[in-house]
């Protein structure tokens, strides 16, 4: 117990010095990676970043934003996910025929919904205390808030008379783009195109117009869509599952919660919408990530030409959450008969920046092979089929966990592969073979340059390095797993694997099956 | 291996030497896009053909130090005797037989090697991905897999369990109505078999071996080289690892049977415990002329081909809010039939919309011609998007060459396709609706919780599901058809 407070306190020592010592970098000459990234920061405090591969027809561009889920509030998960729907849905140039007959419309309908919340918040005790149910049809109102839902529904129904479908995505379409998307994670959301790099000037004229005039068209469909994309992930079984082990694995921070529960979905408002538009999607709160057939200097003056009237706006509100230091060995057991039996040992490690991160994906590799050779020794996996072996880094810009599951479909051999996770993390604690680090670092150098091949794939890991950390620590945090040596994977290993900082996750059936060696002739 | 526009420097200095002081709104059909540079390479330049008939398409690729060997053979599960081929791509996931199956695994493991052996129902495809630094080891072991394969009498065929790692439930999802629809669709065809433990017996016993010596051959293989490496050298190599490889008859090329589904309707039904119902709806699709081709794939494009801002999508998901997402998935065959199947999940209280307004689509793009603009769309997509992606990195040209060069025999379609798609006109957008679309005779298939789609309340005019055809319960543990359950409805007899 002692043993593993010590080591704790080392490792608390060790995070915040990071904040003062940077990622000692190799020269050119050592690194086997080549990423010509290059840099303009316009007076606005947009970031424009290109990645030049000269003789690329296409070029590859993405808008990230430093804004996901970790900025939402409890009962109001999802919001984050929701505003990059909603911004789908064109702007007051993009998607309307009338854009000052719709206007209207709309003013019209903030002002109704100003009046839903202060009626839903007058009626808060009333709505909140009636028999509240986890479920996406659950809505409690009163007669008038049913009067003002109404009377917003028929607005939106003018207000599509002037709709014109398709808003943006479309003129991205006919002019060649491809890999049309968002996505939104827990500190970004992005929008993606790759285009011919002759019409790179449309991907900045529409996202310009994306980030300063989205109209909030169609709220209740996207609503019900975002509905949809959550219930089409609680089907897959092992969801709840992964969701229990994220709410265990940290107390406080958001990067640990779920993408939202059913009654959340009908708690979004235009007016809360709209508050982390303005807060978040400005200017300076902007990366623009190219990849492809174009040059910095090429891009500085149309960058500047779409976005340079934009105006720095005061720097958004960030988390001030921190998850505290694990206390204590945590355990889930989560019974269901859905998906197979598991255990899993989790333990935080530090966010992308920290020196000790990219030690912890070339240690991912080595304990991922020396597991599933231990696991065959032991006869687990000849005899009673291990299914799968995933050792799993979360990569984010706050702290993180490593994830080390097995996955069987034999619950009898939970106890015994629990004990042989243990006893092959614990084997972690002294250096490994040279030639099994070398062997890791290999398949991670090779991962890496299947990634860098795909100009999307690399743009999006030049835009996630900055919203994690800066987009120059990507270089660094490549060629430091390729210096971590096997006395780092020790250290690391001593440092962070001790039982306060471990979250241990077991599923298993409601009812127990009889082990598939019974049921063998 | 493309020439660089300059046009984008020049646009750049004329447009903005001075800076925007106010947001620039100019509409994109107004923007005066320049065209698209574009133009398709030569795959004469990437060809080899080695005398024994093996062809290759080797291009540089000087993205990343990797290199990537694919082998496309013109034949699947559908040619020889079920379960043959099944048994050669267990005999190529085991290595080659110069080698044990331990060394080949540690041999794929040393160069940190992605591998993959996938068997379509008329085609093979073999890709072997690889550091640069291990190229030609790579190349002469990907060489002897291909000529030499280890046969064992002994396997069960290769791993034949589903991965759990991402923990989908297939069978009740999306898939499971595609398996479902499947089935009922290849019922009886060649494209629908399922090999009996006999057949994998009879297969590992000399199947397989002769299976393989009738079509993995060279005047049988396009190999698809792409990766950072000289081309000269490259081009060597490959010389020097296949022309040892007997040189093999090239099979005739197997003709499959079409598959003509007749009216009425017929709707499968599958009661999982779910939270959401997934639809398949479609039916087959004969082998599509070339002179088909062209507004078949613009039809497509618009009614639902593409995830955004087509009419599929557009209607359920974007007007309505029933769905996340509305596809067609046009998949023709190379030499058989293929099928034409539109996609769509939901809620329980939007499952019975959505087959309605998937219906609705369907019967108005036969009825009604397209709008200009969607025909400009359309054809900007397929021209300047899909088709030039095709074509923008080595490794994509590469294996769409040797690809195009596996079924024709030559580069007419590619050379072409360009100015087939711009000739489409609206008639002919809806010419091919009327001749690929027959909503009259379509499989219906739905996997969800049943009850609660019944019970639910209607939306708009949407009828319960039984109003589509004639219902057929189906086992989910067992979507195949019973002969007993199930009417024979396919024109093609054996």
């Amino acid at each position: 117990m002692n043993g593993s407070r010590n080591a704790l306190g080392q490792w608390t020592l060790l995070a915040l010095s990071a904040l003062l010592v940077a990622i000692p970098r190799p020269s050119a000459a050592q690194s086997n990676y080549d990423l010509p990234i290059r840099e303009h920061v316009f007076g606005n405090g947009l970031r424009l970043l290109v990645l030049e591969r000269g003789g690329d027809p296409r070029v590859t561009c993405k808008i990230f934003t430093d804004m996901g889920a970790i900025h939402e509030v409890p009962g109001l998960l999802g919001t984050a996910h929701f505003q990059e729907h909603i911004m789908f849905k064109g702007t007051s140039t993009l998607g309307t025929t009338d854009w000052e007959a719709e206007r209207v419309i709309r003013e019209r309908m903030w002002e109704l919904e100003a009046q839903l919340i202060e009626e839903k918040n007058r009626a808060r005790n009333a709505i909140r205390q009636r028999g509240i149910i986890d479920d996406y049809r659950h809505v409690e109102s009163t007669s008038n808030m049913d009067e003002l839902l109404a009377e917003l529904a028929e607005l939106e129904r003018q207000a599509a008379m002037y709709r014109e479908s398709g808003s943006m995505g479309k003129w991205y379409q006919a002019y060649g783009g491809t890999e049309h998307t968002a996505t939104t994670e827990q500190e970004y959301m992005k929008f993606d195109l790759t285009l011919p790099v002759e019409r790179v000037d449309l991907f900045l004229r529409v996202e310009a117009d994306r980030m300063s005039n989205t109209v909030f068209r169609e709220f209740e469909q996207e609503r019900m869509i975002l509905v949809e994309q959550r219930l089409g992930d609680l089907n897959i079984p092992s969801t709840p599952y992964y969701e229990q082990m994220n709410a265990l694995s940290g107390v406080v921070h958001p990067v640990f919660w779920p993408e939202g529960y059913s009654t959340d979905f009908g708690e979004y408002t235009r007016t809360s919408q709209r508050s982390m538009y303005e807060e978040y999607f400005v200017v300076n709160n902007t990366t623009l990530v190219f990849v492809g057939g174009v040059s910095l200097d090429e891009m500085i003056p149309r960058v500047e030409h779409y976005f340079g009237w934009m105006e720095r706006a005061p720097e958004p509100t960030r988390t001030p959450a921190v998850e505290p230091r694990p206390g204590a060995e945590r355990r889930l057991i989560y019974r269901n008969d859905e998906i197979e039996p598991r255990v899993e040992f989790r333990y935080q490690i530090p966010a992308v920046g920290h020196p000790d991160r990219p030690v912890f994906d070339v240690l991912g590799e080595v304990a991922a092979d020396r597991l599933t050779g231990r696991l065959a020794s032991a006869g687990i996996a000849g005899g009673i089929n291990v299914n799968t072996v995933v050792v799993h880094t979360a990569r984010f810009g706050v702290p993180a966990t490593i994830n080390f599951e097995v996955i069987l479909s034999d619950e009898a051999v939970l106890q015994e592969t629990e004990a042989l996770l243990d006893e092959t993390i614990q084997s972690l604690m002294t250096p490994p073979e040279a030639s099994k680090v070398a062997r890791a670092q290999k398949v991670l150098r090779t991962e890496w340059h299947r990634t860098a091949r795909d100009a999307s794939a690399l743009a999006f890991q030049i835009g996630h390095f900055q919203t994690m950390d800066r987009w120059e620590t990507l270089q660094a945090f490549l060629d430091a797993r390729d210096n971590a040596t096997a006395a780092d994977i020790a250290r690391v290993a001593q440092l962070y694997f001790v039982p306060d900082n471990r979250s241990v996750g077991v599923a298993r059936s409601r009812t127990p099956r009889r082990p598939a060696s019974e049921e063998r002739p | 291996m493309m020439t660089r526009p300059f046009l984008i420097a020049a646009a750049a200095l004329a447009l903005h030497a001075i800076p925007a002081v106010a947001q620039d709104t100019t509409h994109p059909r107004d923007m005066d896009l320049p065209a698209s540079s574009f133009e398709r390479p030569d795959p004469g330049h990437l060809r080899l053909e080695l005398a024994n008939g093996l062809s290759a398409y080797v291009a540089e690729d000087h993205r990343a130090p990797l290199m990537t060997l694919t082998a496309f053979v013109a034949a699947g599960s559908s040619h020889g005797a079920p379960g043959e081929a099944a048994a050669v791509a267990a005999a190529l996931r085991r290595g080659p037989a110069s080698m044990s199956v331990a060394d080949f695994r540690a041999a794929l493991d040393e160069m940190a090697a992605a591998y993959s052996v996938t068997v379509g129902r008329e085609e093979t495809e073999i890709t072997m991905d690889v550091p640069a630094e291990d190229a030609w080891q790579a190349l002469d072991l990907f060489a002897a897999l291909l000529q030499g394969p280890a046969f064992d009498a002994s396997s069960s065929g290769g791993p034949s369990r589903m991965s759990q790692a991402e923990g989908i439930d297939w069978a009740r999802s999306i898939a499971g109505a595609i398996a479902t629809f499947d089935s009922r669709l290849y019922t009886g065809h060649p494209f629908g078999r399922s090999p009996s433990v006999d057949d994998m017996e009879a297969a590992n016993a000399g199947g397989a071996e002769r299976y393989h010596g009738a079509y993995v051959v060279p005047a049988n293989v396009v190999l698809a080289v792409a990766g950072d490496f000289d081309a000269v050298q490259a081009r060597r190599r490959i010389t020097e690892a296949f022309s040892g490889w007997i040189e093999g008859e090239r099979a005739a090329a197997l003709t499959f049977p079409e598959v003509t589904m007749t009216s009425p309707r017929r709707v499968l039904l599958a009661d999982v415990d779910k939270l959401q119902g997934w639809v398949v709806i479609g039916h087959e699709i004969p082998v599509v002329p070339r002179q088909d081709q062209a507004a078949l794939e613009v039809m497509d494009y618009i009614l639902g081909a593409y995830h955004l801002d087509v009419r599929l999508f557009r209607e359920s998901r974007e007007l309505r809010g029933l769905t996340n997402d509305n596809s067609s998935f046009l998949e023709s065959g190379v030499r058989g039939p293929g099928s034409y199947t539109f996609r769509t999940s939901g809620r329980p209280e939007t499952v019975r919309l959505l087959v309605e307004i998937t219906f609705r689509e369907l019967q108005k793009i036969r009825d009604t011609r397209a709008s200009a603009e969607e025909l400009f769309i359309a054809t900007g997509a397929l021209v300047d998007g899909t088709y030039a992606s095709q074509y923008a990195t080595g490794l994509d040209a590469s294996r769409n060459f040797a690809l195009e060069w596996l079924r024709d025999r030559d580069h007419d379609w590619s050379a072409g396709y360009v100015e087939r798609i711009r000739a489409v006109t609206l008639e002919q957008v809806q010419a091919a609706a009327q001749k690929y679309i027959h909503p009259d005779r379509m499989l219906v298939s739905i996997v969800g919780p049943l009850d609660k789609i019944e019970a639910s309340a209607m939306i708009e005019s949407e009828p319960q599901l039984d109003a589509w055809g004639e219902v057929e319960w189906v086992d989910q543990d067992d979507p195949s058809p019973s002969p007993s359950s199930i009417r024979q409805r396919l024109a093609w007899q054996p």
